[in-house]
């Protein structure tokens, strides 16, 4: 009928037709060094394939993150700040202010500091 | 209002040399007074005039009109009483102690898990305000997304239980797939019609479905899409069958957590689906009767084996988002004049339940809740520890068997007069089969209420429980504004026969509104 119906309709039977093919006629033989996952003849111990990292690497890479889209979202107002004179202005100070209460929060709860950081 | 207080209060929580100095207490219930003073603010602008018919704000992204008022005032009512839940924590517990005798250093630097209640929660609200006042498909989303996000870091809150943080990584995750669904659906209608604003594409669709003979490709693309962002709504009320992650969910999270995730999220999505559904498509009618269908049979059937009482209460919900959902699809007045009431009562009937669950839960485990800090651990979790608490505490156990014949549809509690409604309305327009199963439905559901009252009342003969009653001269944990709202919210659902304007008036007001007006 439509073309959109078609495709609703359509791709999710052919996954599950492809699924079942497999599932059904697929012969398995299957022993331990297949099963396993791969990971370059390193075998999936403790010691040889993963150590422990410091989860403070995560926390400071999301941070940066979010700082950086701030720093982003920036660019717009940098160029067209001439057609918005001092409304715009004001706005983009606002959206400055709520971050910066934002990083006031993150110092307090030690999140940034490489010693001792406990949450 | 809600916002300017947030910065507020996050600057005081982040700067040390304020936290020190105030307990987690008064963040709670300063928390509490920001809500009521913001629902005092909602409804001032019932003096606006052009309130009716609705004002757009912030250049037609979002729009306040008195349903969303009324509802505002809902939610901040609600939450603010939902704050009274925490316990007491004075001088002789040792909640503070705990945190500053291991790590001397780091005192300044940790958080009671209190204030970060407080705190997410009032960015939960000011998403779910935001949801109900949206106008437009991208302030959906980011509504959708801002409660979405305070609610699953709500439920991760006590970290060092391995229950709640995977309640709160499942939570997490299906909701996650849930908003996915709802962006594409929003993509889906963006990309057929290139509009976003809600009163555009109303127009949009009557345009089209004023000649059903002709029904063009466009009109295919905007139902797809809105059938998705529906099937993404649905899934984060816990409708079914997309509601396997609610019991598991309220089940594993503390109990003052729970209370929020059951009652929060459901008002704000099930308002915004009154507002984005409408009569002509007919697509959008058979996935609600199938869905208002399956949550009923579900809801019932599968609570009737539940041994856990959060689960249980659970599978009540999704049976109460069924009837919610028959009264959704019948679109007369009545049947919306149904549902507001439905979910009114919905509100009130699950948030005493929850209170009076968490005062036993307070009571029974008081020397655990004095000696740890964590709050998971004076939670009730099976049935069977509330047996025979009608000899030691009586008033609570009559209270909670009032809440849940209430809940089970007895008259003449409040319970019984939102069925009675909907099933009327169902009734007048035609619904016949939906109407039987929903019948049938309370009455099932009302043996695993009762079984919870029998357990109630049975006495307990095992020796090891009766050591458990402490002698009445210790103070007690549970505040009193925590009992008074019990006993006020249980007065309630008993005595609304007597005056049943009191809701029934602002209600049917509300409805006719949308109808005159939409």
């Amino acid at each position: 009928m439509n073309n959109l119906l078609m495709l609703f309709i359509f791709v999710p039977i052919l996954s599950f037709v492809l699924l079942a093919l497999n599932v059904l006629l697929a012969p398995k033989n299957s022993y331990e060094a297949k099963v396993s996952p791969y990971e370059c003849g390193f075998l999936a111990i403790e010691g040889q394939t993963r150590s422990t990292f410091q989860i403070h690497f995560y926390i400071v890479a999301m941070l940066f993150l979010v700082f950086d889209l701030e720093i982003l979202l920036l660019f717009p107002l940098a160029v067209t700040l001439y057609q918005v004179s001092t409304y715009g202005f004001v706005i983009a100070l606002i959206f400055f202010f709520v971050l910066t209460i934002g990083f006031v929060l993150e110092i307090g709860s030690g999140a940034i500091s490489l010693t001792d950081s406990h949450k | 209002m809600i916002f300017i207080s947030l910065l507020i209060l996050i600057v005081a929580i982040a700067t040390p040399s304020i936290r020190i100095n105030l307990s987690p207490n008064l963040f709670i219930r300063l928390s509490a007074i920001i809500f009521i003073y913001a629902g005092g603010i909602s409804f001032n602008t019932f003096y606006i005039h052009s309130i009716e018919s609705g004002v757009g704000i912030y250049s037609g992204l979002y729009q306040v009109t008195a349903i969303s008022q009324l509802i505002d005032m809902l939610i901040y009512l609600t939450g603010s009483l939902i704050l009274t839940a925490w316990p007491i924590f004075n001088k002789n517990s040792t909640l503070e102690i705990n945190y500053e005798t291991v790590n001397k250093t780091n005192e300044d630097r940790i958080m009671n898990p209190c204030t970060e209640y407080s705190l997410i929660v009032m960015f939960s609200t000011l998403g779910a305000s935001l949801l109900i006042s949206s106008a437009d498909l991208i302030s959906l989303y980011l509504s959708i997304e801002l409660q979405s996000f305070g609610v699953y870091i709500l439920s991760t809150l006590y970290r060092d239980s391995e229950s709640a943080t995977s309640a709160g990584l499942k939570y997490f995750l299906l909701g996650g797939l849930s908003s996915c669904l709802i962006l594409l659906g929003i993509a889906l209608i963006y990309s057929y019609s290139a509009i976003t604003n809600f009163e555009s594409l109303y127009t949009l669709i009557s345009v089209l479905y004023s000649d059903f003979n002709n029904l063009s490709d466009i009109s295919t693309g905007i139902v797809y899409g809105l059938l998705l962002i529906l099937i993404g709504l649905l899934f984060k009320i816990a409708a079914a069958p997309l509601h396997n992650w609610a019991p598991d969910v309220y089940d594993n999270s503390p109990t003052i957590v729970t209370i929020w995730l059951t009652i929060m999220p459901k008002i704000s999505i099930l308002f915004l689906i009154l507002e984005i559904i409408n009569d002509k498509i007919i697509e959008i009618k058979y996935l609600f009767l199938i869905s208002a269908l399956l949550s009923i049979i579900l809801g019932t059937i599968v609570g009737l084996s539940q041994i856990k009482i959060k689960r249980l209460l659970a599978y009540s919900t999704i049976s109460h988002i069924g009837f919610m959902l028959l009264a959704l699809v019948i679109n007369t007045i009545q049947s919306t004049e149904a549902f507001i009431f439905y979910i009114i009562q919905y509100t009130l009937t699950n948030l005493n339940t929850f209170l009076i669950l968490l005062a036993l839960g307070y009571t029974i485990n008081r020397k655990i809740l004095l000696k740890n800090n964590n709050l998971i651990n004076s939670d009730i979790t099976l049935i069977s520890q509330l047996k025979g608490q009608f000899f030691n505490n009586p008033l609570l156990s009559i209270s909670l068997s009032i809440c849940l014949f209430s809940m089970a549809g007895v008259p003449p509690l409040l319970g019984f007069f939102s069925k009675y409604f909907v099933l009327y309305s169902a009734i007048f327009s035609g619904y016949y089969l939906l109407s039987i199963i929903a019948i049938l439905g309370s009455v099932i559901s009302a043996s695993y209420y009762l079984k919870i009252i029998k357990i109630l009342y049975t006495e307990d003969t095992k020796e090891s429980n009766i050591d458990k009653v402490d002698n009445v001269n210790e103070e007690s944990v549970i505040s009193n504004l925590h009992s008074f709202l019990i006993a006020s919210l249980t007065l309630l659902i008993l005595l609304f026969l007597f005056k049943p304007t009191l809701i029934l008036n602002s209600v049917q007001l509300l409805s006719l509104s949308i109808f005159n007006d939409c």
